[in-house]
């Protein structure tokens, strides 16, 4: 805990001179930020950030551990799976819009994407597919769209997420817009992303344990045993906006793709784990 | 009984003046105090604060014990938990009056409570 | 939910008065509208409880409660200046904490 307070005040002194660090590129921020975590939670091995609180409380995650015999989300993950894999009514099937066939991919998601000029996440790829070949659109925060996604990450397992900024303005645009996002309080409590997961992970809110940034990304799709399901991670943004008592942003709104970008990218290195449980 | 009439006069006019009043709080000020303090949807202290006995408390802030002693001062008390981001700009503490979360005569009777810890 | 029935009580004992005689329902509309636009001007940083606001507000409205539905949109107004002021001044400083500037 103090060690922790050692740090934000430190942190505290570097940032008064922030004239001095502007421009530093996302791979510097990266570098930084695991800095930061690794001295906040030095006997957290690198590779466990991605467990959130259960790398940090050993209580949580006793708990757990005795929850991964039978994984909630299996269901949803064999019937995304039969999704993928059944054709669309022109005959083709998803795979046909994704890299190697969709198998093995997640860890690069979200991308910028240079032509259209914009971030592209797993699900908006999902549903972009579906509408090339004369499908609906799902909706975006849960049922099938999760499940799919749930089932592509778990084919995506263990691999090391893989974020690219390109050397284009308009990608490092999005990019410092989802950091911008992350930083900045909101709603009538006054919270920004990192007032809880920068500032205070590893700490109680009334019951709820606060994990870091770090890793956050890579268990998503999430099974909540709040939601009772899978949900994907802009559901989980607005969440904590409201939570906040700030009006949430449409999921898959520029905003929140830029956000997951900024996020992501912090957390390149480490292995997807999707899709995880959470309290 | 006249002195019962007269602290509910009291009472009405301390919730009704702009400025906050530093009469002699009643037992129901106290009361209700403790009442916005725990409530969720007002000063939901408990999230961050363990006090009193208060379950399943959260850590983020410190412990809100011998407030008398630590904040002897109730104006400066008062202004801090209007916006704490005005002492310390880092703080994740809400602006609970600057934002409209409790009005001044809710956070004067939170502040009631608080001396009694 | 006390606070709003105090707010309601407060704003009725102040407002009866003036409204009886400016009109309720343009005094209404007046105040509502200022309270829609700076919401809007918040931008990404809107409020549920401002819109919580007006949204009590107008279904005051719609049933002939202007004395509340002035309250309420009042109350509006100035939850949507504070997230106005929050995110003007978060332009800046959301770089007190951010890692790497």
């Amino acid at each position: 805990m103090l060690k922790a307070k050692v740090i934000l005040v430190a942190l505290g002194a570097a940032l008064a001179v922030p004239q001095a660090l502007a421009g530093a590129t996302p791979e510097e921020d990266r570098k930084e930020t695991v800095e930061y975590f690794k001295q906040m939670f030095p006997d957290v091995p690198f590779e466990e950030f991605v467990n959130g609180q259960y790398a940090l409380n050993e209580d949580r995650r006793k708990q757990w551990e005795s929850m991964q015999d039978f994984p909630p989300y299996e269901f949803a993950v064999a019937e995304g799976q039969e999704m993928f894999e059944t054709p669309f009514a022109n005959g083709k099937t998803y795979a046909s819009c994704f890299e190697n066939g969709g198998i093995g991919i997640r860890q690069n998601y979200p991308y910028f994407d240079t032509e259209k000029n914009e971030v592209i996440t797993l699900e908006l790829a999902i549903n972009r597919c579906r509408e090339a070949n004369g499908e609906e659109p799902l909706k975006w925060k849960k049922g099938a769209i999760a499940s799919i996604s749930a089932y592509m990450a778990s084919t995506s397992q263990g691999k090391p997420i893989n974020i690219k900024v390109p050397d284009d303005p308009d990608a490092l645009a999005a990019y410092q817009d989802g950091k911008e996002f992350y930083y900045s309080r909101r709603g009538q409590l006054n919270f920004s992303c990192a007032s809880c997961h920068v500032q205070n992970p590893g700490k109680w809110i009334r019951a709820d344990f606060l994990s870091p940034a770090l890793g956050q990304p890579a268990n998503f799709p999430v099974h909540r045993s709040k939601w009772g399901e899978l949900g994907t991670l802009h559901r989980r943004f607005a969440g904590c906006n409201n939570n906040v008592r700030a009006e949430p942003l449409p999921a898959q709104s520029e905003e929140y793709r830029n956000l997951e970008y900024f996020l992501t990218y912090m957390s390149n290195g480490l292995p997807v784990v999707g899709p995880a449980t959470r309290p | 009984m006249r002195k019962g009439l007269i602290s509910v006069c009291l009472t009405t006019l301390a919730l009704s003046a702009t400025a906050p009043v530093f009469a002699e709080p009643t037992q129901a000020d106290i009361d209700r105090g403790k009442e916005l303090a725990y409530s969720r949807k007002d000063g939901n202290c408990l999230a961050c604060h363990k006090m009193d006995d208060g379950k399943l408390t959260g850590n983020i802030g410190p412990e809100l014990a011998d407030m008398k002693a630590r904040f002897p001062d109730r104006e400066l008390l008062f202004k801090r938990i209007w916006d704490e981001t005005q002492f310390n700009p880092m703080t994740v503490m809400p602006p609970f009056g600057r934002h409209m979360i409790l009005s001044k005569q809710e956070i004067n009777r939170i502040i009631d409570y608080l001396y009694t810890l | 939910m006390k606070k709003p029935l105090l707010a309601i009580g407060i704003s009725l004992a102040l407002s009866v008065p003036l409204v009886a005689q400016a009109g309720p329902k343009e005094d209404f509309q007046e105040v509502y509208s200022k309270a829609e636009s700076t919401h809007q001007d918040a931008g990404t940083f809107q409020w549920t409880i401002t819109s919580d606001r007006l949204k009590s507000a107008k279904s005051a409205a719609d049933s002939g409660d202007y004395e509340k539905a002035v309250a309420m949109a009042n109350e509006a107004l100035k939850l949507a200046e504070e997230s106005v002021a929050q995110r003007k001044q978060q332009k800046e400083a959301w770089r007190q904490v951010a890692i790497g500037n």
